[in-house]
This record gives C-alpha cells, sequence and structure tokens, in this order.
C-alpha cells in the first residue's frame, strides 16, 4: 500500500482529442522518491544580490532625493520659531481703522493711473458716477477690446468719453477681479466641469487647488489602470472562457521577458512621475510667506484655542482674512489632536508639548468646517470649530473690536507683577535679583563655574526650581513657584522674559506697553520638531497643565 | 447521499475506505476533545486554527456590524461617544491581532505548507501547538479587556492617550497582543525553518508553489517585524502601569517615538495580511486558467520586494504629524515603489488568464473579484503616498475604505478563494456551488457598496472615529450601511453551507480540481503522514500544460459524486 503512488489513482482520463500531450502533465511534477537527488540548498548568490541591491538602491534613492530636494528648497526651511508673536496689525485698532480708512478715502477720491500702459487711470467716484450717469444706458455696455493706448501725456481719466477706453469704477470691478483671481487661484473650475456640486468639496485655498488638480490626475490615471485591468480579465475571460473557440496557440516569443520588463519599466515610470508631480507641489509650498499672519493653535479635550500675533484670541473659532497667507504654530495641552478645514486641505496634528507649523491662503470668503482628525478621547467627534475667511476690510473691523494687547507676553508682563517677581527682579527693586532684560539667548555666568544659556528650558528651571542654579553673585533667596504656576503661566512668564530682548536693553516699567516688543530668535533658532539634525538652542516650553489626570 | 455519509460526522472516514487499503485520514486519529487539544498534526492544528479565527471574525464583525448602524445617522442614537469608541477599538484589535494577521498563514499556511512542500509535519510540530495557545490565551486576555470595560484608544494605541488618559483597561488589552505576538514569531520561525529544511527531493527553491513563497515571505516580516511591536507594547505597559516616563512629553518623552516604533510594525504587517492572500490567487488563477503563472520568477521576486520594501515605507502614517519634509519625501517616494512589484502581480495575474481554459467556478470567482478589490485598494494607495493628497485624507474615511479594499477586500477574498479550493482537501467534502458563486458575487457588490462611499465621504473631509458628524456626509453612510448589511449576509452564508456540507456534503475526490499542486496528490483528507508515498519533484510548479504547448478543454471541475480516489 505504501509506495503506491497517490497520483495513480486520479479519477479522470486525459481527454482523448489531444491525450498526447495532455497525458503525464502531472507525472512530471511528481514521481516516486529518489533519495539524494537534490539536497535542500541555500541559494546564497540570489541572496547575496538581493542584499547588495538593497544597498544600492536605498543609497541612490537617499542620494537622488537629496539633490532633488537641495536644488528645490532653499535650507533652512522654516523660519525660527517665534514664542511671542510680534505684533504687526493693530497695535492700536483705532488708529490702524483710521488710517486704513483713510487709504481707501484717498483711493475714492483722487486721480490715479491703474496701469498707465493699458491706459487705465482712476478718477473721483463722484466724478466717475457723474460721467457715468450722463451716459445713460450706453454706460453699462461692455467695455469695447482692444482698449486704446491714450496719448502719451493725457491726464489721467480724461479721454473717458472714447467709447473703447475702460474707467475702472472702484470697488466693484476691484472685487470682481479678485473673485477672477479667486477663481483662478481655486482651480477648481477643472473640479467643477468634471463633478456634481455634492461630489465636490469646496475649495478655498491656494493649496485646494493644487490638491485638487493632483487628485484629479491621479484619479484619471487610476481610472485608466483599472479600465485596462478589469478590461483585460472581462476580455480574457469570455473570449479565453473554458471550451470556447478562441485559438490557443503558444505564447509568441515576444510575450514573455520582454513584457515583463516592459511593464515593470513603464509602472515604475508612471509611478515616479506621480511621486515627483505631488512632491514638487508639496517643496514648493513647504515654506510660508515671510509675511504671513501668524496664528498660534492649542488643542486641549476637545476645544480648540486660537491666539494670532494681532492680538486676537478666540475659542473654536479662526478668523482670517482672505488672500493673505496665514501660518498656523500648533500645538496640544494633553493629547495628539488634528488641526483639519477640509475646504483648506489643511491638516497637522497638534503634539503635546512640541510645535509643528503649517500655513494656508485662503481664496474664499465664508465660513469652514474646522475638526479633530486624531483620535482624542470621548468627545473626538465634537471638538469641532469654524474657521471664518473675511474681507480684509471686514477683518480689520472684526480685529478692532478685539479686546487689545491679550497675546502671550503681554499676559505674562501682567503675571510677572500679579505673582511678585517684579518685587525683585524689577530694577530699582530693594532686593538683590538679577535683572532680567536683555537675558533671553544669552550665556549667565552661574555659581560653582557653571554657564547656562538663558532658554525656555533655563527659565522653567529657574522658575520651578530656583535653587539649582544660582547667577553668580546672587543669594539663593528665590522661594520655587512649583505648584503655584501653571505650565501655562510659565510660558506666558517665559515670552514676557522673551520679549524683553536679547541684548543689553532698558528694562521697560511694567505695565507700560513697549515701544517696540520687537521679538528676539537668533537664526540657530528652529522648532525641533521640524527640522531634523538642526541645532536646537531652544526647547519649547511645555505647555499642559501642571498635573495629568 | 445519505444517512451513512452523516454517521460520522467527525472522523469524516467512510468505512469503504479503509477496505481501499488506503490510510486513514488525519481526521479519524482522534475525535475527543483532549485528541484536539494535544495534537501536534499541523493539520489539526490548522482546524484549530480556523475556528480560532472564525470566532475572533465574527466577534469583530459584530463590533463592525454596530458602528456601522449607529453611523445610519449623523446623531448617536444607538451607542453614546464612549461605547463607539470601544467597539471601533475592539473592533480593530481583534480584526488586525486575531483575524487578519493569522488567519490565512495559520490555517491554510499550517495546513499547506508541509503538504505543498512534500513534507510530513513542520519542522516543530510541538511549537505549532504552542503557538495556537499563545494566539488563544492573547486572544482570551484581550476578551478580558473588552469584558473589564473595553478598551477606547483605537486599535493604534497613540500615545499619550493610551498611556495616560485613557482610563480603560488599555494595559491588559495591550497585554493580550503582546502574548499572541509570540504566536507569530513561533510561527514564522516554524515556516522558514520548514521551507528550509523539509522541502521533498527536487523542491527547488524555484520550484515552489508560489502560496509557499508568500509563506515564507510573511514570515520572514512575522520574524523581523513582531519584536518591534513588543517591544513597543512593553513601554506602553511599563508608562501606564509602572509610571516610567517614555512617551510622555510633560517628562521630556516623545510621542512621535511610538508613531515611528507603531508603525514600524504594523505597516510591515499590511504585508503580512495582503502576501498570503497573493500566494493563494497564484494557486486559484493557474488551476481554473489551467495555465502556468505568468512570469513565475518576477512573481517571486515581486513578492520579495514587496517584504523588503515594505520595511521602508513606515513613515506614511506620519505625514501629519510633523515629521522632516525630507523624511516625508523619502517615505513618499518608496511608497510608490513599493506598488510597483504589487502592480506587476497584478498583470501577471491578468496575463496568466491569456489563452487559458477559463472555469468560473467559486474560488475563481473570489479571486477574479480580489484582482478588482485589490487594484482598487492599490492605486489609492498612491493617493495616499503623494503627501498634498495625503494630508487632506488622513484620518479621513478615504483611508479606511482604501486599506479595507486592500486588507478585507482584497484579503478576505483571497481567505474565501482559499477556503473554497481547499475546503475538499481539508474535509473530504464538496460544498454546494451554487450557494458559494452566490455568496461570492454577493461578496463583491455587497463590499463595494460598503465602502466605496466612503472613499467619497473621506475626500469630502469626513474624518474616521467620529460616531456623530456633519449632516452633510448622511447619504455616504447610509450606502456604507447598506452594504455593510448585504456584505454580512456574504460573509454568513458560506458559515451555512460551509457546516452543512460537512454533514452532507458529497465526498471529495483526490484532486477535484485537476490541479497541479503536490498538495493534490495525496488522498482527501490526507493522511496523518500526508502522503502515502515518498514524493519527489521532477519540474516547475502549476503545471497545467506542457512548456510551450497550450493548455486544454476538459470538463467542469465540480464532480457531481465523487469516489473516493
Amino acid at each position: 500500500m505504501s509506495d503506491r503512488a497517490p497520483d495513480q489513482a486520479r479519477d479522470r482520463p486525459a481527454p482523448p482529442a489531444e491525450g498526447q500531450l495532455h497525458t503525464g502533465v502531472h507525472d512530471d511534477v511528481v514521481g516516486h522518491a529518489r533519495p539524494g537527488t537534490e539536497a535542500p540548498v541555500l541559494a546564497l548568490r540570489p541572496v547575496l544580490l538581493t542584499g547588495l541591491f538593497i544597498v544600492v538602491f536605498v543609497g541612490a534613492t537617499l542620494a537622488g532625493l537629496r539633490v532633488y530636494y537641495t536644488r528645490t528648497v532653499s535650507l533652512p526651511l522654516m523660519r525660527p520659531p517665534r514664542d511671542v508673536p510680534e505684533p504687526r496689525l493693530q497695535r492700536a485698532p483705532a488708529r490702524d481703522l483710521d488710517a486704513f480708512l483713510r487709504e481707501q478715502k484717498a483711493r475714492l477720491t483722487g486721480y490715479a493711473w491703474v496701469d498707465r500702459e493699458k491706459g487705465i487711470a482712476r478718477m473721483p467716484i463722484d466724478a466717475a458716477m457723474a460721467r457715468l450717469a450722463a451716459q445713460g444706458d450706453a454706460g453699462f455696455a461692455a467695455p469695447l477690446q482692444p482698449e486704446q493706448v491714450p496719448p502719451l501725456g493725457s491726464r489721467g481719466g480724461a479721454p473717458a468719453r472714447q467709447p473703447g477706453r475702460r474707467l475702472e469704477r472702484p470697488a466693484v470691478p476691484r472685487r470682481a477681479a479678485r473673485q477672477r483671481a479667486a477663481r483662478r487661484l481655486r482651480g477648481g473650475s477643472l473640479m467643477e466641469s468634471l463633478l456634481p456640486a455634492w461630489l465636490m468639496p469646496v475649495a478655498a485655498s491656494v493649496q485646494a487647488a493644487k490638491v485638487d488638480r493632483i487628485f484629479i490626475g491621479l484619479t484619471i490615471i487610476s481610472a485608466l489602470i483599472v479600465l485596462l485591468v478589469v478590461g483585460l480579465v472581462v476580455t480574457f475571460s469570455i473570449r479565453y472562457r473554458r471550451g470556447s473557440k478562441a485559438d490557443r496557440g503558444p505564447l509568441p516569443e515576444v510575450v514573455s521577458r520582454e513584457f515583463e520588463i516592459g511593464w515593470t519599466a513603464a509602472t515604475l515610470f508612471v509611478f515616479v512621475f506621480i511621486f515627483w508631480w505631488a512632491a514638487s507641489a508639496e517643496i514648493t509650498a513647504f515654506s510660508p510667506p515671510k509675511d504671513a499672519l501668524e496664528v498660534h493653535i492649542v488643542g486641549k479635550q476637545w476645544m480648540w484655542k486660537a491666539q494670532s500675533s494681532n492680538g486676537a484670541r478666540e475659542i473654536n473659532e479662526l478668523h482670517v482674512p482672505v488672500n493673505a497667507p496665514v501660518r498656523l504654530v500648533l500645538t496640544s495641552q494633553d493629547v495628539i489632536h488634528a488641526f483639519y478645514i477640509p475646504a483648506l486641505r489643511l491638516k497637522r496634528d497638534a503634539v503635546p508639548d512640541q510645535t509643528t507649523e503649517t500655513w494656508f491662503q485662503a481664496t474664499k470668503t465664508g465660513t469652514f468646517q474646522l475638526m479633530c482628525t486624531e483620535y482624542c478621547g470621548t468627545d473626538h467627534a465634537r471638538m469641532l470649530g469654524r474657521v471664518i475667511v473675511m474681507e480684509p476690510q471686514d477683518y480689520a473691523s472684526w480685529l478692532a473690536a478685539q479686546p487689545e494687547g491679550d497675546d502671550l507676553a503681554h499676559q505674562g508682563e501682567r503675571l510677572f507683577s500679579a505673582r511678585g517677581c517684579s518685587g525683585c527682579h524689577a530694577p530699582g527693586s530693594s532686593v538683590h535679583a538679577p535683572s532680567l532684560a536683555g537675558i533671553w539667548g544669552q550665556a549667565v555666568q552661574l555659581d560653582g563655574d557653571k554657564r547656562a544659556t538663558v532658554d525656555a528650558a533655563y527659565i522653567r528651571d529657574s522658575i520651578l526650581q530656583p535653587a539649582r542654579d544660582i547667577v553668580a553673585g546672587y543669594a539663593p533667596i528665590m522661594p520655587s513657584y512649583a505648584g503655584l504656576l501653571s505650565d501655562g503661566e510659565i510660558q506666558e512668564l517665559t515670552a514676557y522674559i522673551r520679549s524683553l530682548g536679547a541684548g543689553p536693553r532698558v528694562i521697560r516699567t511694567p505695565g507700560v506697553p513697549p515701544l517696540s516688543s520687537r521679538v528676539p530668535g537668533n537664526a540657530t533658532e528652529r522648532s525641533p520638531a521640524m527640522v531634523p539634525g538642526a541645532p536646537v538652542s531652544d526647547t519649547p516650553a511645555p505647555a499642559g497643565p501642571a498635573v495629568r489626570p | 447521499m445519505s444517512s451513512r455519509v452523516a454517521q460520522s460526522p467527525l472522523s469524516l472516514a467512510d468505512p469503504d475506505e479503509l477496505a481501499l487499503g488506503l490510510p486513514e485520514s488525519y481526521l479519524a486519529a482522534g475525535s475527543t476533545l483532549g485528541s484536539w487539544l494535544t495534537t501536534t498534526d499541523h493539520k489539526r492544528i490548522a482546524i484549530l486554527y480556523a475556528l480560532s479565527v472564525t470566532l475572533f471574525f465574527f466577534i469583530g464583525g459584530a463590533a463592525a456590524t454596530m458602528v456601522r448602524l449607529e453611523l445610519f445617522t449623523p446623531q448617536a442614537d444607538l451607542v453614546g461617544a464612549d461605547t463607539y469608541n470601544k467597539l471601533f477599538t475592539l473592533h480593530g484589535v481583534i480584526m488586525v491581532w486575531f483575524f487578519l494577521i493569522p488567519s490565512i498563514p495559520t490555517t491554510f499556511g499550517n495546513f499547506l505548507l508541509p503538504l505543498m512542500i512534500g513534507a510530513r509535519d513542520l519542522a516543530f510540530p510541538k511549537l505549532n501547538l504552542v503557538s495556537w495557545y499563545l494566539n488563544v490565551i492573547g486572544g482570551l486576555i484581550t476578551a478580558t479587556a473588552v469584558l473589564a470595560g473595553g478598551i477606547d484608544t483605537g486599535w493604534t494605541f497613540y500615545v499619550p492617550y493610551s498611556t495616560t488618559f485613557s482610563n480603560t483597561a488599555v494595559t491588559v488589552g495591550v497585554l493580550g497582543v503582546f502574548v499572541s505576538g509570540f504566536s507569530t514569531i513561533a510561527t514564522g520561525v516554524n515556516f522558514i525553518a520548514t521551507t528550509h529544511l523539509l522541502r521533498a527531493p527536487g523542491m527547488t527553491w524555484f520550484r515552489l508553489p508560489l502560496f509557499v513563497w508568500a509563506m515564507y515571505t510573511t514570515s520572514l516580516i512575522f520574524v523581523l517585524a513582531t519584536p518591534v511591536l513588543a517591544l513597543t507594547i512593553l513601554l506602553v505597559v511599563a508608562e501606564r502601569s509602572l509610571g516610567l516616563p517614555i512617551f510622555d512629553p510633560a517628562k521630556g518623552g516623545d510621542p512621535i517615538l511610538f508613531q515611528h516604533l507603531f508603525w514600524f510594525y504594523s505597516h510591515p504587517a499590511v504585508y503580512i495580511m495582503l502576501l498570503p492572500g497573493m500566494g493563494i490567487v497564484s494557486e486559484v488563477i493557474t488551476c481554473f486558467a489551467r495555465r502556468r503563472i505568468f512570469g513565475y520568477e518576477f512573481m517571486v521576486y515581486a513578492l520579495v520586494a514587496i517584504a523588503v520594501i515594505g520595511f521602508f515605507t513606515w513613515g506614511h502614517h506620519m505625514f501629519t504629524s510633523g515629521m522632516s519634509p525630507y523624511a516625508a519625501l523619502i517615505f513618499s517616494f518608496l511608497s510608490f515603489v513599493v506598488a510597483v512589484p504589487s502592480a506587476i502581480k497584478v498583470f501577471n495575474w491578468t496575463a496568466t488568464l491569456y489563452r487559458g481554459q477559463i472555469g468560473f467556478e467559486s474560488p475563481m470567482l473570489y479571486v477574479l473579484g480580489y484582482i478588482g478589490l485589490f487594484t482598487v485598494g492599490g492605486l489609492t494607495g498612491l493617493f495616499l503616498a503623494s503627501i498634498p493628497i495625503d494630508v487632506h485624507v488622513q484620518d479621513t474615511y478615504f483611508v479606511v475604505a482604501h486599506f479595507h479594499y486592500i486588507m478585507v477586500g482584497a484579503t478576505v477574498s483571497a481567505y474565501f478563494a482559499g477556503l473554497h479550493f481547499w475546503w475538499p482537501k481539508f474535509t473530504g467534502r464538496m460544498y454546494p456551488e451554487t450557494w458559494a458563486k452566490f455568496a461570492a458575487v454577493l461578496m463583491f457588490f455587497g463590499f463595494n457598496l460598503t465602502f466605496f462611499p466612503q472613499f467619497i465621504a473621506g475626500y469630502l473631509g469626513m474624518p474616521r472615529r467620529y460616531h456623530v458628524y456633519p449632516p452633510e456626509f448622511q447619504v455616504w453612510n447610509v450606502l456604507s450601511s447598506s452594504g455593510a448589511a448585504v456584505l454580512a449576509a456574504a460573509y454568513l452564508m458560506p458559515l451555512g453551507y460551509l457546516t452543512w456540507s460537512l454533514f452532507f456534503g458529497a465526498r471529495a475526490v483526490n484532486d477535484p480540481w485537476n490541479a497541479a499542486g503536490l498538495e493534490w496528490r495525496t488522498t482527501s483528507p490526507p493522511p496523518r503522514d500526508n502522503f502515502v508515498g515518498r514524493p519527489a519533484v521532477l519540474g516547475k510548479p502549476y503545471n497545467y500544460h506542457p512548456e510551450g504547448a497550450v493548455p486544454l478543454r476538459d470538463q467542469p471541475r465540480i464532480p457531481s459524486q465523487g469516489s473516493l480516489t
């Protein structure tokens, strides 16, 4: 029984017609044991070759990307982070609004060239309205093209009677132009034409337009590949179904290795092309413009807090001006959250005790959903908010209505006196304590031949464990504030000390706003979360509550 | 068919069988509970695994059903927030570690790997039994965590939520995963040793069936990646139970480090779930197209390439976590590269159909569905590898849909394909083919109805792990939940008719599909020692037609009734 080969027991004879081909097909595969025919061997050469290939491949990948990267991006990518945003707008909201209105008024009441080359000029709106009224219905006809070039030296706005000349109507045409520009920027037009509205997420930022373009491109490529595969499978399934009359001659010689190599190369090429496409969009848009409005976002279970460099503080809301770059600096007070605005195609994790950054430029006004997308506990699904993108003038008026001077440094300044720090550390104090003006980023000489650099960690240590590092020449008399100050308050104090500057400077009297609260930060400072390998001279102060549940 | 057949449901040994002088089947080796719980027969252990894996599949599926029911409306009407969080965590943990990862390797791998290479058993039969116990003990520990109040961290256990903030039974839950990790490591070692040492004479590396290659590469990932998970879990336990500050940012730790460690395991784990399915597809598609596999060497290299490159792409789970943009570029590039061997496999399967004699029995239907679902799942992976798109759809339903297409659509289709294909070999019985075809088609449509709407909802911005959601997403969730009902029916049907076939199914012949593999060159079900003689291998696998010749027409491959041999 035991030496009976199992395949002899096959239940079916070969089909008679082409029996000679079929007979013994399986018998090729299995035969009786011939002990010692072949010992199991480790195929050493393929293993070594594979290893070598991996090393070469990984090396070449790293090197190639490095070259590509340095050519495309100018390092350093990040501007040094600023714990405390510098107020740029709205130091005095009422005054700024006045200036803004003055500027607008000047535009409405004066003459100027809009485009001298094309002969477009601006004129006072009263005069323009009078002329328009005088033209009657003709004034509403579309401007003729092409526009005539005005004679050299003619006064702006004078040849308004010539029918081909277009007058810039204040306010309205500019808005139209902005909308046109916004539509261009959104790039949603392609998507709008392809997809019905309910399939199309609102696209309201420069990034959104890019993401949608790549997404549509990738969708088209994918659809083609799916069609190809499904088409082939279905075609073959029908044509070569069992017993069909289709020709089944031997495979042509070319259909083997060449095909294999061909479609491997083609696939690789397509995939690398998509990578290059997506990666260049990512790289070129990585660094925010220099004049971006800086907004600090803090996530906590289950709400969002936002604070702009201009002092506006909000909860679960973020007001931003349209068509202006906005840089977000995110952190979290407890667990990891993610700040997600689908309409802006923007997402970035908020990680506790680290800062992450991203930026966007909205191109559409409106109210957009803000959501948390990193699972953060019970009410994760209710950690919602909204982002309100406003026209600049609306934003200015909204901003003017916000309480003034509420940024971190100002709060720290108030704490500085409220918690009694100023009793010793203010100039002119009777207690012998080191002045804090201008110490940020400087090296200080400590007792016991130690030196330390003043950074967030140093200040935190000095507040919580004052006896550890004593500045040379001073007595260890400061009490510990551990348990008396929350992490947030320490952060505010740090921000205040930082705002006092990095060099010798006359200390301000607490309570009086600084003339210039330039926020320091030297070139080597980077967010440790963002740039690998960069020297980190500053550890962000922990933001969470002092006691964790 | 007869009451006579139904008399011996467990042994499945027909008295006439013995009269033919054949050895009795492995099922006849003992029918007591003790004989099953102490067996070292790889085939019986595979059956044990099949039972535990099926149990866990339906536990995880029940949780998924609750989740989909809750998402039918935008409000919270079925369960509250905390319960919902525990449900999707349960679904994820059970499905990933107690169904998807062990599913194909421990059932089909255990049963077929020795058969396919002509061995009598695995290299370490006792270790094999130990790994089943570890798997079950791990599963029971995790189930205890559920009874003790559940876990609400999500299957990813992200710190600091899991270490500092969650008040649920995280420690117990992750310890279950920790224990079951040793089960997979042991299985991996066992398979590697078996493949190296126990191949039959003539079974050279490039004569191995692709399923064996898939098991081999999967085992490599088991052995190399799982220890990292064990370490990571221990660190979480240490932080949570012993108060050692490891990831806690308040004490200088780095929560992102956890994510790196976790995904260094969990991304290769995706390929643990994927590669075995690819192996099954290669076996089934050749059999039902009556062709040799197209480009055997490329298929082998593709498996190896996926296993190797898969280790270097974990960072694409963290593009929005605040990773260096240079690192993000590298991970993005490697994620595109790892898609190339997957694409090659799809093309080769398609080319295998060319000039075949294609039959559409139920395993083939599952496999054709697999190719479609895997193609969609793989291509949406390219979307996620593109950094700008990933920034938008990360942690939305787009990601959920993508990985379900790969891990559920593709892998579970392959699982069912294999189950039907080798069912006659496992049990010696045929299943009702019409029901099976119906289930296969139903599964394909139910799956697409469930998960395709999630791509759209995700791109529109619906975040995952939300139990209440903005009402504009409701239409997609209603579609998805309806599909889930269809899918549940399609998953329950095989449970019914396969169980029925155990008792009333027709006797299977040794090789009902007229397939080429070594596992068909023995009785159905095989004897304890697998082969009657000592098999030796003389040629390449998938020898459905002589090299250079054409495949022949043959009759439909469901015998109406079988003789035993």
